[in-house]
């Protein structure tokens, strides 16, 4: 991988843990009362 | 893993037990009658493992339907108990972390800790605190499979060293004892730490209704650890590691070590993201529990929508959309890495509990249960704790963890109930009792592949394997019976 690839890589891994922990959240406030 | 003749012994004794069972005049109902056949075939084949221990569970329960005990529908409906997507999503966590080596790179970083290299207690209680920490997370024999190699490697430069004064004698076996007794005692601190934790915890919860939360688990598990693993040092220290004597080569060989290791893998961060936001979920209801009480709406809501299970398959989904390299389209848990987890666990788990519960619905359970109170005579609950744990010990002695479990914890929850005693504490010290059994190499495969060294004597793993049996019989009694109320309510 080249420098810029995983530079990608590693920004995409934090957008993808952050869209996961966001939509959690989404799905909780949804639901817990 | 059993010895030729124990298999051999299980082909002709699981017919004869089948049969036996069959024609014997039990006094029960046609449906408990040939559970009781099929039930004791099965248990033996347990415990000889004639045959693949989960294809077992899978005759015992299609026998059931074809002997007319149960329908399908019913018989095969544990199988989809949620606790089965437990072990599903926890054991491709423990995938990843391995995959990635990330156990590795904890091991190295305890090992390296100011202070731990030059002492051999101190590098005995570094290791073995090690492999029980991990173990809390990942199987245990995985946990010994990983700190095996570095244990060796330890031993092997320690050895190899031309200043200093010499290694203790006795050391290389109290540091590989270390490791197997360690990983064991581990697997008892957390629900997903071994098998039989969940197999208790799915007893408990599908015949008494009493859901006990990962937080409460570890409320009694991590104060047990502690107990034992003080003593496993104590008594591994005083024959292997005695004060007073000084080392020197560790920290440069951990040292060493841990530059190969180069820096964190994107894989390494992704797992340790995916896992420590699973173990996050697993313990945010007992907190919310502690702080706003166990009554509240918001602790009730969450436990109902975030059950252990449901938490494990987001934690190991996360594992397939986490990137680890975007141009190739590889993420942190390639597929084929996943379908390596220990399918047979999940198996023997849906078939154990399958059995269990026919056994509760025929009535053979009680049967059962009041034959013992009338044979054994206890009536107390601290005498039955007791007794249960020391069974499951006896048993997993022998025969694996997940099979003293599969058998001990439906027995004593039948035997309390026609005894008139609250089965909960019980079925609690049972399932703890099944990670017992530290005396011999087919006790455990921890055991055994330490024992696969050649570098510990079958006396001294008997020797303290069975103090730390007596050790951690006398631990569970105290930690169930005291804290179990405080913590369980019952």
């Amino acid at each position: 991988m080249t420098h810029y690839e995983s530079l990608w890589t590693d920004l995409a891994s934090l957008a993808v843990a952050g869209a996961s922990l966001a939509f959690l959240a989404f799905m909780l406030t949804a639901t817990v009362k | 893993m059993g010895e030729p003749w124990r298999e051999r012994a299980g082909v002709v004794l699981a017919p004869l037990a089948f049969a036996a069972l069959w024609f014997a005049p039990l006094g029960l109902s046609t449906e408990a009658h040939r559970l009781a056949a099929i039930m004791g075939a099965v248990v033996v084949l347990w415990v000889t493992e004639a045959i693949p221990m989960a294809m077992t569970a899978f005759l015992g329960v299609a026998a059931s339907v074809a002997l007319g005990v149960a329908p399908a529908s019913v018989a095969f409906a544990p199988f989809a108990d949620p606790l089965i997507f437990l072990f599903v999503g926890t054991f491709m966590l423990a995938q990843a972390i391995f995959f990635h080596g990330l156990d590795r790179r904890f091991a190295f970083a305890i090992l390296s800790l100011p202070g731990v290299g030059d002492r051999p207690w101190r590098v005995l209680v570094a290791y073995a605190s090690v492999a029980c920490l991990i173990s809390m997370w990942i199987s245990n024999t995985a946990t010994v499979a990983m700190m095996f190699p570095i244990g060796l490697s330890l031993l092997g430069a320690l050895e190899s060293r031309r200043d200093g004064a010499p290694l203790p004698a006795g050391f290389a076996t109290a540091l590989l004892l270390a490791n197997a007794f360690g990983a064991s005692i581990g697997g008892m601190g957390t629900p997903v730490g071994t098998p039989p934790n969940l197999i208790g915890l799915g007893f408990i919860r599908r015949e008494l209704g009493v859901d006990l939360p990962f937080f409460s688990w570890m409320a009694l598990g991590v104060p047990l650890c502690a107990v034992l693993m003080g003593w496993m040092v104590f008594d591994l220290g005083r024959a292997g590691a005695p004060a007073g004597t000084r080392l020197t080569g560790v920290s440069q060989l951990v040292g060493a070590q841990r530059a190969e290791l180069g820096p964190w893998s994107r894989g390494e961060k992704n797992s340790l993201f995916a896992f420590a936001a699973t173990v996050f979920f697993w313990v945010l209801p007992g907190i919310v529990a502690l702080v706003a009480g166990q009554d509240s709406p918001l602790y009730r809501s969450l436990s109902a929508l975030l059950p252990e299970a449901v938490v494990a398959l987001f934690g190991a989904g996360l594992l397939f959309v986490l990137p680890t390299n975007l141009r190739r389209h590889e993420f942190t848990l390639p597929w084929h890495e996943a379908v390596k987890i220990d399918w047979w666990i999940v198996f023997l788990y849906g078939g154990g509990i399958a059995l269990g519960t026919l056994a509760f619905k025929t009535g053979l359970a009680d049967a059962l249960g009041s034959a013992l109170t009338s044979l054994l005579g206890v009536r107390s609950e601290l005498g039955l704790i007791a007794l249960s744990t020391s069974l499951a010990a006896l048993l997993s002695e022998t025969t694996s963890n997940t099979a003293a479990a599969n058998m001990v914890v439906p027995v004593v929850i039948a035997f309390a109930r026609s005894a008139g005693i609250d089965p909960v504490l019980p079925a609690l010290a049972a399932t703890m009792g099944s990670s017992l059994g530290f005396m011999l190499p087919v006790s455990t495969p921890c055991n055994a592949i330490v024992y696969g060294s050649g570098r510990i004597p079958l006396t001294s793993m008997m020797r303290h394997g069975v103090l730390l049996d007596v050790a951690g019989i006398a631990a569970i009694v105290a930690v169930v019976s005291l804290l179990g109320p405080l913590v369980v309510g019952h």
